[in-house]
């Protein structure tokens, strides 16, 4: 059934893309720009894989890729929280580390300049219509519940948002905003944490060097598609994921050149982008607060 | 005499080498309301801000209630010890309600976890209807009045239990209606058993409301008055330190002339955060001053943009001697003899890096006295700024100081001397022409634009400061929502009527030039 399969892999695709953005969304209500969803997906990613290598379990895989992505995003809240470095060039910089770090030592475990060898994958579901999904989809799920319920119904997603829309205002009531900048980096590092690992163990069962692909820069347009909200997110990040099935699929279809059509999905973006526009962005999203100019 | 409440003694701090509160000693009594006087930079702001534990004082003691502050405490202490302060530019999170942004910081006294949104709206309904507070707390904070925010913002600390309430320069954005509305409010927060404190430069409205005024000059403490034993005369001599002549124009009953300067129908493209022109029509008449009074952010920046030419129009149409523009640049309205000052000379005045010579040269390029094949005759440069640093009197008399290290003053002055010297000089468009500048450098600038008026040329003069224009302007327009409303002599419009303009309580006048 060719819809039925080009929905199975929307939803392959769609997912670690939806991690990634729940990981930037917190951190853009918090007021920090992520550019380094990118490494900080690579490094759960591969954290993932060098774990289910070790122990043969792809769930304390999983598991590992947590502890990674925060500690990916407490170095990069270092540099932009407390070092007061500009958030974009921060971010985009740390990806670079990751970059060259996972081939560092993809040859150091593996012996190899690009793949590591097969691990196993994360248990894999058949669903009716749905085809083949990991688990990771469910943990996906109640993660959007989660992400939003947090930031809409509790007083500490209220004092994360507050710090991102008017840090002065914040600080002035006695709100840490260094504290609930880092609140926000941690809960978004384990998000995307957690995304590098769903498409490593989850789908690929392998490591790949940059095997993220500019996800973590798709996932960040997938935001700003959605005016920051959770739900919405969903969606956005679907609609990319699907353009991915499409493609995939047109690679063996149509007599194009493949590197066309992989294009696809980024050039939408763009185009989108330009169209759109960030006008739901939180507003001291990108900006460093320092006390004082109250 | 009543116990003092808070007690400073002897604090001092310094940003650099500037002594912000040179030892400045104060009591405040419990149950008073006492205001802070002292012009631009005399440190009041900042002694009430070490108060508030925003800034950490070098030395001095400081005892609220009794109980030694140590050095070093953070605004949730003084919080806590039930000191509260509403900041000049209010802290509001424009995308929240007006419940969450009182209860922000507190939300755990509704719930301890989760955000009890019904019971945050129900803690401050009775707060906003206690202190006759027409807003709904439901109501997101972005769209509301600035004197609804001030008032939010009152709230927000009466919410925390303040018993000490600060207020930083609570009236500069407020129409006069607004300010009586606040002082009555100040005065039955007196009776629940408050002490207030105000923090101001402007003399009038301190008699009318205070028990007791205290006056600060160069970060010293000078004096304190009881209200009733002082007069504006005492004050304005206590804060300035001699005695000061201010400007005024001697108004003429002879009829207005042909208007030199014709702004017609004048549209910008709206903007989702900022007021657009609607319609707009105002004349300027030679040798008059016409003030535009506003509350800020009723088109007066869009105004002083479009005159300037950075922000386009749309439509209408702009005509000074004999020449009707219709898409205005930067060059076709210099070339319309416009001299502009900016509201901000920092950020849009000067090139903070250029030294007082590049900055006054700005805008002269193709001018032939100065410039051959797009090559500096450097000597006729030099000579020419130099006559304008003499004639301005710039201080450092210098043409290679560079303007980042020069007083906000005599930055200014270099504004004036580049924009009001500029060959065939028709009007001048003045935008808070003395925001910031110390008393001094007022006159100075007021009589500058006098002079200008002397030798005919037409001013537009934009100001938040009523009294500013009541004592500059021949005729006065206020602006609101991006047009002007109303257009009278200035003798013949009392400040009362013009608050009333401002604040949208009398209806529009249409186009009335």
């Amino acid at each position: 059934m060719e819809l039925s399969t080009l929905i199975s892999s929307m939803l392959r695709l769609g997912t670690p893309l939806l991690l990634a953005a729940l990981g930037v969304l917190v951190s853009a209500k918090g007021g920090i720009v992520n550019m380094g969803m990118e490494g900080n997906m690579l490094f759960g990613a591969f954290m993932s894989v060098y774990v289910t290598y070790l122990t043969g379990q792809p769930m304390l895989g999983l598991l590992a890729s947590i502890p990674a992505g925060i500690i990916y995003s407490l170095i990069l809240g270092a540099f932009i929280i407390k070092g007061r470095g500009h958030q974009v060039v921060c971010g985009l910089g740390l990806n670079f580390v990751v970059i060259g770090c996972t081939t560092v030592l993809l040859s150091v475990v593996w012996n190899s300049s690009g793949y590591s060898t097969d691990v196993p994958r994360l248990p894999q579901v058949k669903l009716p219509f749905l085809g083949q999904q990991s688990i990771s989809l469910f943990i996906t799920a109640v993660l959007v519940v989660a992400v939003w319920f947090f930031l809409e119904k509790t007083n500490t997603g209220l004092r994360v948002r507050s710090v991102g829309e008017n840090p002065a205002a914040a600080d002035s009531v006695g709100v840490d905003v260094v504290k609930y900048q880092f609140l926000a980096m941690v809960i978004a590092g384990a998000l995307g944490g957690l995304a590098g690992a769903e498409l490593a163990v989850g789908q690929m069962g392998y490591f790949i060097k940059q095997m993220t692909a500019s996800k973590g820069f798709l996932a960040y347009s997938a935001v700003i598609f959605a005016g920051y909200n959770p739900y919405a997110v969903v969606l956005t990040t679907m609609f990319i994921g699907l353009l991915d099935a499409v493609q995939m699929r047109a690679q063996t279809m149509l007599n194009i050149p493949g590197q066309f059509l992989l294009m696809l999905p980024y050039l939408v973006t763009l185009l989108a982008l330009i169209f759109v526009g960030d006008k739901k962005k939180p507003k001291a999203a990108g900006k460093t607060y320092v006390r004082g100019s109250f | 005499m009543a116990e003092p409440v808070i007690s400073m003694r002897d604090v001092t701090i310094r940003f650099g080498s500037l002594v912000a509160n040179d030892k400045v000693s104060l009591d405040i009594e419990k149950g008073e309301i006492m205001a802070l006087l002292g012009e631009n930079g005399a440190g009041k702001s900042t002694l009430m801000k070490i108060l508030y534990g925003l800034y950490m004082r070098e030395s001095g003691e400081i005892t609220v209630d009794g109980k030694a502050m140590p050095r070093k405490f953070s605004p949730s202490d003084a919080i806590g010890l039930g000191i509260g302060m509403v900041p000049q530019h209010f802290m509001l999170v424009d995308s929240f309600s007006v419940a969450e942004n009182i209860v922000l910081g507190e939300e755990q006294k509704a719930s301890r976890l989760l955000l009890n949104k019904e019971k945050i709206f129900s803690m401050v309904e009775p707060l906003c209807k206690e202190f006759g507070i027409d807003v709904s707390p439901r109501q997101k904070v972005e769209n509301l009045p600035l004197g609804v925010k001030q008032k939010i913002e009152i709230l927000k600390a009466l919410f925390r239990q303040t018993k000490i309430l600060i207020l930083d320069e609570p009236t500069t954005v407020l129409t006069p209606q607004e300010v009586d509305e606040l002082f009555k409010m100040l005065r039955s927060l007196q009776k629940k058993g408050l002490t207030v404190v105000i923090i101001t430069h402007k003399m009038h409205e301190v008699l009318a409301v205070t028990d007791r005024i205290t006056v600060m000059r160069h970060g010293k403490h000078i004096a304190t008055f009881n209200t009733a034993d002082t007069n504006t005369q005492e004050l304005a001599r206590t804060m300035v330190g001699k005695d000061v002549a201010s400007v005024h124009v001697e108004q003429s009953d002879a009829p207005l002339g042909e208007p030199s300067f014709v702004i017609d129908r004048v549209n910008t493209p709206p903007s989702e955060d900022r007021c657009n022109l609607k319609d707009f029509c105002l004349k300027l008449y030679p040798g008059k001053v016409v003030g535009v009074a506003g509350i800020d952010g009723n088109g007066q920046t869009e105004l002083v943009e479009v005159l300037t030419g950075v922000r386009r129009m749309h439509s209408g149409s702009i005509t000074a001697g004999g020449n009707t523009i219709t898409e205005n640049t930067t060059d076709s309205m210099r070339r319309l003899g416009i001299g502009v000052i900016p509201e901000d000379r920092i950020e849009q005045g000067l090139v903070m890096e250029f030294c007082v010579r590049d900055n006054i040269m700005m805008g002269y390029k193709g001018d032939p006295r100065f410039e051959r094949h797009g090559i500096f005759r450097m000597k006729a440069v030099d000579r020419y700024v130099d006559e304008l640093v003499g004639k301005y009197d710039v201080r450092p008399a210098r043409r290679s100081a560079v303007c980042r290290y020069i007083s906000g003053g005599n930055q200014q002055k270099v504004v004036l001397a580049r924009e009001l010297e500029r060959p065939a000089l028709q009007a001048v468009v003045a935008s808070q022409p003395v925001r910031g500048l110390d008393v001094g450098a007022i006159q100075f600038t007021h009589q500058t634009l006098l002079r200008l008026r002397g030798e005919d040329k037409s001013i537009l003069l934009v100001s938040s400061d009523l009294d500013e224009i009541k004592s500059l302007s021949d005729y006065i327009a206020v602006i609101r929502d991006g047009r002007i409303v109303a257009f009278k002599k200035a003798d013949e419009f009392s400040k009362d009527e013009i608050g009333l303009y401002m604040s949208g309580a009398i209806a529009d006048e249409g186009c009335a030039v």
